[in-house]
């Protein structure tokens, strides 16, 4: 099996396979199927306005997708995602409305890399405890992520509320520190373009440099790599820590591009959908970005079915959609990776 | 021991075969109640297979298995326990973390929601266990007992099913002499109560000292079945070299090929090893103090059944597992405890025995394997821009120079055949004159032409100034391709044979411990 | 001080350590036979939904909770359907369950119950002949059957696992499935049977939640507790009166937070999130060793190429 099929034409054929099985719920609940799936299209792209929504969905959702993706490939499975997200996205903010008087590249920038750093540590921390103590970083990473939850939390009720408000919020960000917007007219911000450029540098890392050469080996045959005279535990953290950093960054682009200040549970899992995008996405950089576009579609889409279709079809079809891809996926793919 | 003595186990014409391997061709057995009937063989031979066979582990592909003259088809070891019959294998079966009470209870046929037999179970094992020597607290966990005592139990739970018919694997492969003193008296115990013992070894001291007859195995054949001695405690009839010279073979005339000799090309040793212990682990007997010199120039050859300390030497040369005593020195460089990099850098080159394991990655295509150790140096490019056309450059030298059968450089690896793929992994690490070079079955799996042609790149290399050192199962390469021959038997390095020692006679014996090495 | 650690704010420990718990055996069972059930969430949250459904349906709390249980076992067997059959890797079939479980519940409660009617739940059992045991009989005196459970579950489920041939097979198949076979055990059937149970007990601990205390489902209910029942299962050294213990110890950690809500514990202010989070922070600590080690089965979610 090619890249190629690995990565487009099987999934392709196991998403139109799960869309059948949701117009099968679909009809099953008593909505008509087909009028489901057509608004469900329309919603996606076709109407106006569609396009651009459906690619702000995308960008979240190709972060988190990259995050998840760089730690298979390293044998790391990062449910952590989540939590890397809200942390990274509440360090950001904190930089967009504490600190003043930066011109605005600069502001914006240093609101990411901010991100990306807070994200970072709280992938490496997994991480580290994986290679060093052998922690399974799947119960730590999920175990951070309520940490996480729960420090983003303190922090936006407590310490950095916003004043003026009753919502547990933090105050505005800077306009300094604003991600400039793409489209005119909509919410889409250059934030795609940063998910874009991380997916083609990931791309580029791993394909064409030492380190993402041995990284793909460690998460293929630690053994073999082990006496290829690559540092194993090294790999292992770093992954974990560089998945973290696009966690991170995933969280610091929707609150500089999309809210500009960062609220509580701002995040409708974006994370946990990360592991759908990397897992349909084949783990390829290239892969995920048409993951994140199916899924940021999917859900665009499905919002507009819910209210054009009656009775009217659940927009959280989608999520069993995800799950059926990730069932079948799981079938016919994920062999010989230990749990 | 009469003609009269019923037989207890026949197996007859037993025919595996494993994927290309014909692991057990037209085997017949016949053992007598009451006899210790030793099976003997090299690596290969097929002696673990055919016992597996008769414990039930797997079925035969052709050929019957009678038990006190029934027909019988055992679908799993708890069937063939229930008729009688019980192994205790190379792999301890014993669950560590289970306690010894546990293990011993684990096989019993009790209903699902009943209670543990612990009290019933534990009174007729201390019985038992009295018996054979064995003291032991019940509720420890399996795995913190000594290999002995583990040993021990595993035979408790046979005795505890009554089993009548006892094999045992290799048993003596890691215990200390005189707890294998004691085994041998238990065995002796054994046949006298009645019981039928099949013991597979490689030892061919305890053929001559222990068994009452014994069955010779070669490449998956019967070669000899010979009686031992006439009554228990008799001299053996025959002698260790006979016996071993059955093993490996006559001398006979090496296949069309002159032997590859060099020559050094220094004095001073490429490669120097004092001392190296590693601990035992399982199964495997582990390094115990050994010592050796390689020198440019030349092919060192290690020979020896497998479990002999091979696996911990190549781990510890490379880098793999750290030796507890001992050093290593490559060019007058203490690389003892220096990682896998470290070597590579200095140009050691590792062929892997399992290069599904440790040689290659599968899911990666030719080229992509062509640099695996190889990755760092500046031949595939940059830290920051790896070639990979310039891997497929590198995949299509060794597909040529080895003449590796490939659709393409850029190939999935896992489409080649498992000679082709041995051919890359050898390739790998010969296309430049290395420093030294660690080999282990570097011909496993391929043909004539491909072995000759692996050996002459071997040579060629040290020729150039390399080094190497050849593990192998294959008492013929070793004639034909290594200067000196180091044999490793139970954990040390007992002789190191060159010129007129170097015959297959001689090693086959040094390998079953016949004869006492000059260093042992 | 003292009007904080009142016999109330025990018995409410009780009742938040239960779905806890009853989980937490769930995953105890599948873990012990080797195989890892991250789906615990989604099948809790199932059970809570389709307890809730079928109550409201059929009009009865118990016959609410059977369905329920159904339905985890359901969830169960399609994991252990993946995992076995499939070989797939148990943790990306887990997280299905839950997404599918996630998407389903709320898929069918915005399509099929408008406005979510209450159900008729599980009455709490009087018990009054406990009330003159001190101690015991403040706490347990006006309990729901599933507080009951909680506390007793854990001692059946821990003499099935250690007294019996059943409970030392599965047991042997959790750590080591090739000597298990060796040894004539039917690892499969094991596997499967444990992980449709533990379905079930995860969507027992949700039935708790919808049909114990408000008598409705509401949209993510489960909340994250089907995770802490796998860190009590951690926490407890994957044993079942550890784990009970675990997540009693989490429940009470809620309970006080709950009371507390910011307000000074021993002259100082703690956070309720600093105590939220105890349970997951100390299960990093117990998996990383720096309190002794807690080591899990050995075969646990290994995937097996073949015989």
């Amino acid at each position: 099996m090619t890249t190629a099929w690995r990565t487009v034409v099987l999934p392709a054929v196991v998403f139109v396979v799960a869309v059948l099985v949701a117009a099968v719920v679909i009809a099953l609940s008593g909505s008509p199927p087909l009028p489901a799936l057509a608004a469900w299209w329309e919603g996606a792209v076709s109407a106006p306005g569609a396009l651009p929504e459906s690619l702000l969905n995308t960008t979240p959702l190709l972060f988190t997708g990259l995050a998840v993706a760089i730690g298979l490939l390293a044998g790391q499975f990062n449910i952590g995602v989540e939590g890397q997200l809200l942390v990274g996205a509440l360090a950001s903010a904190w930089v967009g409305f504490a600190v003043s008087g930066l011109p605005a590249p600069v502001h914006v920038v240093l609101a990411l890399l901010a991100g990306a750093l807070t994200g970072a540590i709280w992938g490496w921390v997994p991480g580290i405890l994986k290679a060093w103590r052998g922690a399974h970083e799947v119960i730590t990473t999920i175990m951070m992520n309520y940490i996480a939850i729960y420090l983003t939390q303190y922090l936006v009720t407590r310490v950095w509320k916003d004043p003026n408000s009753m919502s547990p919020q933090t105050p505005e960000a800077l306009p300094s520190a604003w991600l400039p917007t793409l489209v005119e007219g909509t919410r889409l911000s250059v934030g795609l373009l940063i998910a874009l450029a991380t997916a083609l540098i990931l791309w580029y890392l791993l394909k064409r440099t030492v380190w993402g050469y041995e990284l793909r080996a460690v998460g293929a045959n630690p053994e073999a790599a082990r006496a290829a005279g690559i540092q194993v535990s090294r790999v292992i953290w770093t992954s974990m820590a560089i998945s973290g950093a696009i966690g991170g960054l995933a969280g610091a682009v929707e609150v500089l591009g999309v809210h500009h200040r960062y609220y509580d549970q701002f995040s409708p899992g974006y994370g946990f959908d990360g592991i759908a995008v990397a897992l349909l996405g084949n783990n390829h950089p290239l892969g995920a970005v048409l993951a994140a576009f199916v899924f940021g579609a999917m859900k665009n889409g499905a919002v507009y079915m819910q209210s054009v279709t009656v009775p009217a079809v659940p927009r959280e079809i989608t999520t069993v959609v995800q799950a059926v891809i990730i069932f079948f996926l799981a079938a016919m793919r994920f062999r010989q990776r230990g749990g | 021991m009469s003609n009269d003595t019923p037989v207890v186990v026949h197996m007859e014409n037993i025919c595996k075969r494993f994927g290309a391997v014909q692991a057990n061709n037209h085997i017949t057995v016949s053992v007598r109640q009451g006899t210790i009937h030793a099976i003997v063989g090299e690596n290969g031979a097929g002696k673990t297979t055919l016992m597996n066979i008769l414990y039930g582990v797997f079925p035969p592909d052709s050929g019957a298995v009678y038990l006190y003259a029934q027909p019988v088809r055992f679908r799993s070891p708890a069937e063939a326990l229930q008729a009688g019959v019980g192994m205790v294998s190379q792999h301890y079966a014993l669950i560590p973390r289970l306690s010894v009470l546990e293990n011993l209870m684990l096989s019993g046929e009790g209903a699902s929601f009943s209670r543990l037999p612990r009290s019933q179970v534990r009174v007729r094992a201390q019985e038992l266990a009295e018996v054979i020597g064995l003291q032991a607290d019940w509720y420890a966990p399996a795995g913190s007992l000594s290999v002995s005592q583990q040993q021990k139990v595993e035979i408790l739970k046979l005795l505890l099913r009554d089993a009548r018919v006892l094999v045992f694997d290799e048993p003596t492969a890691v215990l200390p002499p005189a707890d294998a003193e004691a085994f041998f008296a238990l065995l002796h115990r054994f046949a006298e109560e009645g019981r039928t013992v099949l013991l597979v070894t490689h030892k061919l001291q305890e053929v001559l000292e222990h068994a009452d007859e014994v069955t010779v195995l070669r490449a998956g054949e019967v070669v000899a079945t010979l009686p031992v001695r006439e009554k228990p405690a008799a001299p053996p009839q025959v002698d260790a070299r006979t016996l071993a010279r059955l093993i490996v073979g006559e001398e006979g005339v090496l296949p069309e090929e002159e032997m590859l000799q060099g020559k050094r090309l220094s004095d001073q040793p490429r490669l120097r090893v004092e001392g190296l212990t590693v601990p035992p682990v399982r199964s495997r007997a582990g390094l115990k103090g050994v010592s050796l010199q390689v020198y440019p120039g030349e092919v060192f050859g290690i020979a020896g059944v497998d479990g002999s300390g091979q696996a911990e030497l190549i781990d510890a040369l490379m880098g793999l597992v750290p030796p507890t005593q001992g050093h290593i020195w490559l060019d007058g460089e203490d690389v003892t405890h220096a990682p896998p990099a470290v070597r590579l850098r200095k140009g050691v080159r590792y062929i892997a025995e399992d290069r599904h394991l440790r040689g290659a990655i599968l899911e990666w295509s030719v080229a992509e394997n062509a640099a695996l150790g190889l990755q760092r140096e500046d031949r595939f490019g940059s830290r920051f821009s790896l070639s990979f056309a310039r891997m497929k450059e590198f995949a299509q030298r060794i597909i040529h120079r080895f003449a590796v059968r490939a659709p393409a450089a850029d190939a999935p690896f896992s489409a080649l055949s498992g000679g082709n793929q041995q051919k890359v992994v050898v390739g790998r690490a010969l296309m430049e004159t290395p420093a030294l070079l660690i080999a282990g079955q570097p011909t496993r799996g391929l043909d004539a032409a491909s072995t000759r042609a692996v050996h002459h790149a071997i040579r060629d290399a040290c020729g150039q100034g390399a080094c190497a050192l050849v593990v192998s199962f294959d008492l013929d390469e070793l004639l034909t391709l290594c200067d000196r021959v180091g044999v490793l038997f139970d954990g040390r390095l007992v002789d190191v044979v060159a010129g007129e020692r170097k015959r297959r006679e001689e090693i086959g014996a040094l390998m079953v411990g016949a004869v006492k090495g000059g260093r042992a | 001080m003292g009007e904080v650690f009142d016999i109330e704010l025990f018995r409410s420990a009780l009742r938040l350590a239960t779905p806890l718990a009853l989980a937490a055996m769930g995953g105890i069972l599948s873990e012990r036979s080797g195989v890892v059930n991250i789906g615990l969430e989604g099948q809790m949250l199932m059970g809570a939904f389709v307890g809730w459904a079928a109550a409201v349906a059929l009009g009865n709390g118990w016959l609410g909770v059977l369905c329920g249980m159904l339905a985890g076992a359901l969830l169960g067997f399609l994991h252990a359907l993946l995992t076995q059959r499939f070989r797939a890797n148990h943790v990306v079939s887990g997280m299905a369950v839950n997404l599918l479980a996630a998407g389903l519940t709320v898929f069918l409660l915005r399509r099929f119950f408008a406005m979510p009617p209450g159900a008729s739940g599980v009455p709490e059992w009087s018990l009054q002949w406990l009330q003159p045991i001190p101690l015991l009989g403040g706490l347990l005196s006006r309990q729901s059957p599933f507080v009951v459970l909680m506390l007793v579950l854990p001692f059946v489920l821990h003499g099935l696992l250690y007294h019996t041939m059943w409970g030392l097979r599965v047991r042997a198949a959790g750590e080591s499935a090739r000597k298990s076979r060796l040894a004539g055990i039917d690892v499969a059937a094991i596997r499967y049977r444990c992980v449709m149970w533990s379905g079930a007990l995860a969507a027992l601990a949700g039935t708790y939640l919808s049909l114990s205390q408000l008598n409705v489902f509401t949209e993510g209910m489960s909340a994250g507790k089907g995770f802490i029942a796998l860190a009590a299962v951690i926490f407890g050294r994957w044993t079942p009166l550890g784990a009970t213990a675990a997540a009693l110890g989490f429940g009470f950690l809620d309970a006080l937070q709950q009371r507390l809500q910011g307000e000074t514990l021993f002259g100082v202010r703690v956070p309720s999130e600093v105590l939220l989070s105890l349970p997951y922070l100390l299960t990093i600590i117990a998996l990383a060793g720096l309190v002794g080690r807690s080591i899990p089965p050995e075969d646990l979610g290994k995937q097996e190429e073949g015989e």
